[in-house]
Order: structure tokens, then sequence, then C-alpha cells
């Protein structure tokens, strides 16, 4: 379930930034979108999924083994 | 020398300390070279010393233990480990070629050749592939090597061996690109031939992995990040700094994006732009004319030096310019083929140059083309997109599918600490890639901004020294003939630019010192694994199970080492032969790489029903089909085969995304040949995790 998520995120963040870049160039803050997001926006999103998977499944594993221990 | 355990405070100190003496000597060469040191003892200082502290790290790490040679004794904490595999995965590719390339490509590269920010979102997104799908799965099976994985879950001997074989191929053609880098760097900082250049690198790499296999490589990789990354990150906070008063590169340089594409209008409209776009044109026309017979434009053009000598000696002029004219004489072609590979080349790159910009697209734009506009406009932007697509896909599934990155995540010692590691190694390798794109802007920005308009009189000192070097690296000539830089005139290589911005921003020259310890750092590092990796596919996974190693599991290692010696030696040989562009070299092996594993690794994790035989002939078939793709997409550029109309259509993928055929095909044959099977035999069970 999470791992399907997390894909769904990092597709999103990869093609969909390149396949609708040319769409988002609009200027925020005084960056151009489109090259914010494929530059820096990208890579921090592929950085908080793996930081989430790895949080999330060592904290499930660890879960699980304290129910292991606990029977 | 076995020592109790790694982690713990001794590593953190042994890790400070080195930061530290590293900030030290940087001072320290500083102040030479205020006091008076030459230029052509700081970059050899800064090679050697660096070249000898791996070596040291090496030294001390020497081990003849398979669990220490292979995996480092599975116990390198997540952190360090994710450092590691920073610098590990980081090569010369990255630090060397990806600033320029990103400044010679802008957003997406040209329609022919993609690229740009494609690399930036491959090269990190494929993290979040080897996070979710492969790394942590495979480190659960306590294995030493990838093809180790194919023996474990399937059996028998075939598909082991083919994918050592597969592992070979990528990373040889990946280490290849890796001592070219080597060769690159040294022979610009001590001005030695390139082919000693490599010599001298391969030494460092040899000494680290040859003693010390896998827990050396490691330890030395963490002191090669440390280097690389302060490397990059001083020249690019001092040129935030310099024009935007803030260090912190990625999150200030956007606004230079829309000034950049101010001063690119104003470039396309001014008409001193344009006299040099007409030159390089009429250089291009004349190039074409001297082609269509080059024998007899050969013939005139020796005949008319020849008439210039004697005319010069019958005036009695000064001797020099006698030798002048002589040196032209002999720098004729030799003969006819020659004449034609040489003017080609030339009438290329002035076509290129002649082109707006100097053939650059424009920084920020994303894609060539327009979506709205003329049929030819709107195929153009298309295929751009598609382009990019292609490659980013390639890059991101050859990063999941890469053994020398794959072995890295088997030396934590925990499944959970395997995850940790993934996210330490994305954060790392993210420090330096969000500054890259920054650096490629800021570059662009000084170039625009300090060097065009200058008087040529006033260039400054590293212009000359780089272009004398190479010119085909660095070259400004006046082609309008008013003494003034245009940037239609200034040609810089993907692989100096990087090198070049310490000087360019006004840095002292110890820092471009520092920039060149860096690129040898990340060629070495990489270097370093990928032929540890090579290595142990062809004695751990090819002998495995046969008589020689039978009888003694250290004369394993004994083996690896010396098939390291070898694989080394030939892959020197080979890149003293500079058979392409660094970015090139790598990206087939990542297209290559992708196509032979990504499939036989997530199918035979997710599912059960996988077959031996099916990932065999998978990893035949994606092998095949992108080298022959890749075959097939060069000779068409050269115009060598006529290509028929369903081919054209394919061959609009540039040859080096081939992996986008290549990993289809090998999923379509899996699942075929298994289902296949499963109609006929037993089920062999999955990994379970």
């Amino acid at each position: 379930m999470l791992c399907t998520a997390l894909l769904l995120i990092w597709a999103a963040a990869s093609f969909g930034v390149a396949w609708f870049a040319r769409d988002l160039s609009a200027t925020v803050a005084g960056w151009p979108l489109n090259f914010w997001l494929a530059a820096q926006g990208s890579v921090l999103v592929f950085l908080l999924v793996v930081v989430v998977y790895a949080w999330a499944m060592n904290r499930c594993e660890r879960q699980r083994a304290d129910q292991g221990n606990d029977r | 020398m076995s020592r109790p355990s790694w982690p713990g405070w001794r590593v953190h100190r042994a890790v400070a300390l080195f930061v530290l003496g590293l900030l030290l000597f940087l001072a320290l060469m500083i102040g030479a070279e205020r006091a008076g040191l030459s230029r052509a003892w700081i970059g050899p200082v800064f090679l050697f010393l660096s070249v000898m502290a791996y070596a040291v790290i090496g030294i001390y790490g020497r081990t003849t233990d398979p669990d220490e040679f292979y995996v480092a004794g599975r116990r390198i904490p997540a952190f360090y480990n994710g450092m590691a595999t920073a610098a590990d995965w980081m090569s010369a590719a990255s630090f060397l070629s990806l600033s320029g390339a990103l400044y010679l490509q802008g957003f997406s590269g040209t329609a022919s050749q993609a690229g740009g920010l494609a690399y930036v979102l491959g090269w990190t997104g494929g993290f979040c592939l080897v996070a979710l799908l492969i790394a942590p799965r495979l480190r659960a099976m306590n294995l030493y090597t990838v093809p180790d994985f194919f023996a474990e879950r399937f059996g028998g001997r075939w598909p082991r061996l083919i994918a050592a074989l597969g592992a070979v191929v990528c990373s040889f053609i990946y280490v290849v690109a890796q001592i070219y880098g080597v060769g690159l760097i040294a022979s610009r900082l001590t001005g030695v031939q390139f082919e000693i250049g490599i010599l001298l690198g391969l030494g460092g790499v040899l000494l680290c992995s040859f003693l010390g296999g896998m827990r050396a490589v490691t330890w030395t990789q963490v002191a090669q990040y440390l280097v690389l990354l302060m490397a990059f990150l001083i020249p690019v906070s001092w040129l935030a700094y310099k024009q935007l008063g803030s260090p912190v590169a990625p999150v200030v340089y956007g606004t230079q994006l829309p000034k950049i594409a101010a001063l690119e209008d104003q470039l396309l409209n001014s008409p001193a732009e344009e006299e040099v776009r007409a030159a390089y044109r009429r250089q291009a026309r004349e190039y074409t004319e001297r082609l269509r017979d080059p024998a007899e434009a050969l013939e005139r053009d020796r005949a008319r030096l020849e008439e210039r000598v004697r005319m010069l000696k019958a005036q009695g002029v000064d001797i020099s310019l006698v030798m002048l004219a002589r040196r032209e004489l002999a720098a004729l072609p030799r003969d006819e083929e020659a004449a034609v590979l040489r003017w080609t080349r030339a009438r290329d790159e002035a076509l290129e140059r002649g082109a707006p910009l100097g053939g650059l697209p424009r920084h920020g734009q994303a894609y060539e083309g327009d979506p709205h506009g003329t049929p030819g406009d709107r195929a153009t932007f298309e295929n751009a997109r598609l382009n990019f697509m292609a490659l980013m896909f390639c890059l991101m599934l050859g990063t999941a599918s890469l053994p020398h990155l794959l072995t890295r995540f088997y030396t934590t010692s925990s499944v959970a600490e395997t995850r940790n590691s993934v996210a330490w190694s994305l954060f790392f390798i993210a420090l330096l890639y969000l500054s890259t794109p920054a650096l490629a802007v800021l570059v662009k920005y000084e170039v625009m901004t300090t060097l065009v308009g200058l008087p040529f009189d006033k260039l400054p000192p590293w212009i000359a020294q780089w272009s004398w070097l190479d010119s085909s690296l660095v070259s400004v000539t006046d082609m309008n003939a008013d003494g003034v830089v245009q940037f239609g005139e200034i040609r810089l290589g993907p692989d100096v630019i990087m090198l070049t911005t310490p000087e360019l921003g006004g840095l002292p020259y110890a820092i471009s010192g520092l920039v060149a310890a860096g690129g040898l750092a990340a060629a070495l590092s990489t270097a370093d694994s990928l032929l540890l990796t090579i290595s142990n596919a062809l004695v751990h996974d090819s002998l495995a199970g046969t008589r020689v190693l039978a009888k003694d599991p250290s004369s394993q290692v004994v083996f690896s080492k010396f098939a390291l010696l070898a694989t080394a030696m030939l892959a020197a040989a080979v890149a003293a032969f500079k058979p392409a562009e660094i970015l090139a070299l790598v990206t087939a092996a990542f297209s290559l790489a992708a196509s032979i594993f990504f499939a036989p690794l997530v199918l035979g994790i997710f599912w059960r029903r996988t077959s031996g035989p099916a990932v065999v002939a998978g990893m035949v078939t994606g092998a095949v089909v992108s080298l022959a793709f890749m075959v097939a997409g060069y000779a068409h550029a050269r115009g060598w085969v006529p290509t028929a109309g369903w081919l054209r259509q394919l061959l609009v993928i540039q040859p080096v995304s081939a992996g986008v055929f290549g990993v289809p095909a090998a999923v379509v044959v899996i699942l075929a040949m298994s289902w296949w099977a499963r109609s006929r035999g037993p089920v062999t069970p999955a990994v379970s995790s």
C-alpha cells in the first residue's frame, strides 16, 4: 500500500513534471516554476519518498518484532 | 588486523580530523600561493597528496578475509555507508561533465541531443526504485555480489553466469569513462601526457581496492566524498555570494534565470552577435565548398602556402615569419581522407556555432520547438520531450540496476540499516545535485556579464592557458574582428567548465587545485568499486563451484585481486584511445545495465513464478535489443545504412537511451517464458523478506 503510494508520488515528480514542463512556465517568487521543479523540487520529493519509506518500514518492522516477543 | 567495531566515536573523530586537516591544508596552499608558490606546483601537490591519502587509508584497511573483502564485514553504519555510496555513485560524469552539460544544454538540451535536467532527475529519482524495490530485499538475502542473487533465487549455473557477464560488461564501459576522466584531470594539472596521467591515477585506485577490497574502498570513499563535496561547494558558494550576496547557491540562484533570459534576448538581437554568426556560416560554406572536391582543395592549399614560404624567403623577412608559414604548411591534413575527416568536423562545428547563441538552447526553456506552432515546431517539441523522458527513464532504471551501486548496500549491519543507508545516500547526493544546476546558471551569468563585451587584449589569463593546452576545450576567437568578445565567440567544452569555474570567479588558483582533486576523487571512488565489482563477478561468480575454488575460500580473494589488476590494465588501455565523451559512455552503461538487470531483479523479487530459464532469456534479450539499437542508432547517425520507414520512427530516440526498448523487451520475454514454464513444471519459491 505504502509502497504503491510512494511509487505514484515518484512517478508524478519525475515523469509527470517532465511531461508537463512546458505548461508549468509560471513564475513563482522570482523562480520559473518548471525549472525549479525539475532542478530542485523533484529531487527534494525523491528524498522525502525515500526517508518516509525507511522510517515507516523500520517502525512497522519494530512493531512486528515487539508483538512477536509478547506472544 | 581486525578491530572490534568500526562505528562509534573513533570514526567520527577520524572523519572530523580529516575535514579539519583538509581545510588547514587548503588555507596553507592559499597562503603559499600568496607568498609566491608557482602554479606549476599547486596542481601536482593537490593530486599527489590526495592520492597518497587514499592509498594510506587503503593500506590501513588491507584484508584477505572474504567477508571483509566482499562486503566490509557487514558493519558499516548507515550514515557512513550513505557517504561512501554517494562518492561511489557520483562519478567523473557527475562532478565534471554534469555542470558543463547543464551549462551547454540548459533545461533539456536540444532536440537532437536531450540532456540537461534529465540527468539530475534520472540520477536522483533512481534511488526511489533502489530503496522501495531492490536494496532492502537483496540485503535480506545475505549475498556477496549481485549475480549471487540469481544463483540463490533461481539455482543452476546459467542465471548467475549470464548475470556475471552482464555485470562485467556494463561496469567495464563505466570504468573506461572514469579512467578517461582521471587521465584528463591528471594530464591537465601536472602537464604530463594523457596516457601517463591515466597510469598515475590507476596507481591510486589499485593501491586501495587491490589491498583492502570493499572495506578499504568504503573508507576511502568516505574521504573522497568529503573532498569532492568541498571542492564543489566552495566555488559555487563563492559565485553565488559574488553575484547575489548569499553563499547558499541552491536557494538564491533562481532570480538569475529571468536575467539570463533577458540577456539571451539581447544577444539574439545584437548586430555584433549576428556578425559572428554570419562569419561562422561563411566558414561552414567554405568547408562545404572544399568538401565537394577535397583532393583539389588540399592541393590548392598546399600550393598557396608553399608559394608564401618562397615569397617570404625571397623578400628576406624575419626568419620567425618563415617558420610560421612552414608550420602552417606542416599542419595541413596528410592526405585526402584526413582532410575530409577534419573538414567535415570543422564544417559541423561552424554550422553549430553559426546558430543563435552559438548553438546553445535558451537556458530556462523546457524543450525546443513549440507545441502550438507549425507542424515542424510541434514535431521538434514532441521529439525533445520524448527524448528527455527516455533519457530520464534509462538513467533511473540504470541506477536501480548497476551492480556496483547495489553491492554497496550489502555492507550495512541489517535490513533496517540498509533502508536508512539509501536515505542517507540520496541526502548526500542531493547536497551536490541541488547545487549543480545552480553552478551552471551562475557560470552562464558570469560569462554573459563579465566575459562578453570585454576587449580582447583584456582577456583573463586562464583562457589563454586553457586554450593553449587544447583549443577544443576552451577557445575564444575574434570572428568579426571588432576586438570585443561576443557570446558566440566563446567556446567552452563540457568537461572543463567545472575546472575553470574558480578562475572564472576570480578565486585563487589553489581552489582550482582543490576542484581538480575533487574531480579525481569522484572518478577514483567510482572506478574503485567498479573494478571490485568486475573482479568479483569474474572470480566469485564465474568460478564459483568449480574445483579451483573448492579447496580454500581465501584463495578466492587472491584470485579476485589479480582479476582486478588485469581489468584495471585493460580498462586503462581502452581509455587511452579516448573512445567517446565521458557523459555518452556513462549513459550507455546505464542503458545497458537497465536492460540487463532491471526486469530480472524486480520480477525475481516480486513475482513467485519467475523461472530461471526465463530470466536467462530475458537478460540476453535485454542486452541484445539495447546493443542492437545503439549500433543501429550510431550507424544511422553516420549515414552508413539506409533505414526503412518503421526503423526511422524508432530512431527518433537517441542511441544512448536504448534502455527504453531493452527493458520492455526483457519484461515481455520473462513474463511469457515463465507463464509457459508454469504450465509445465513446479514453481520455485519466491524470495521472502
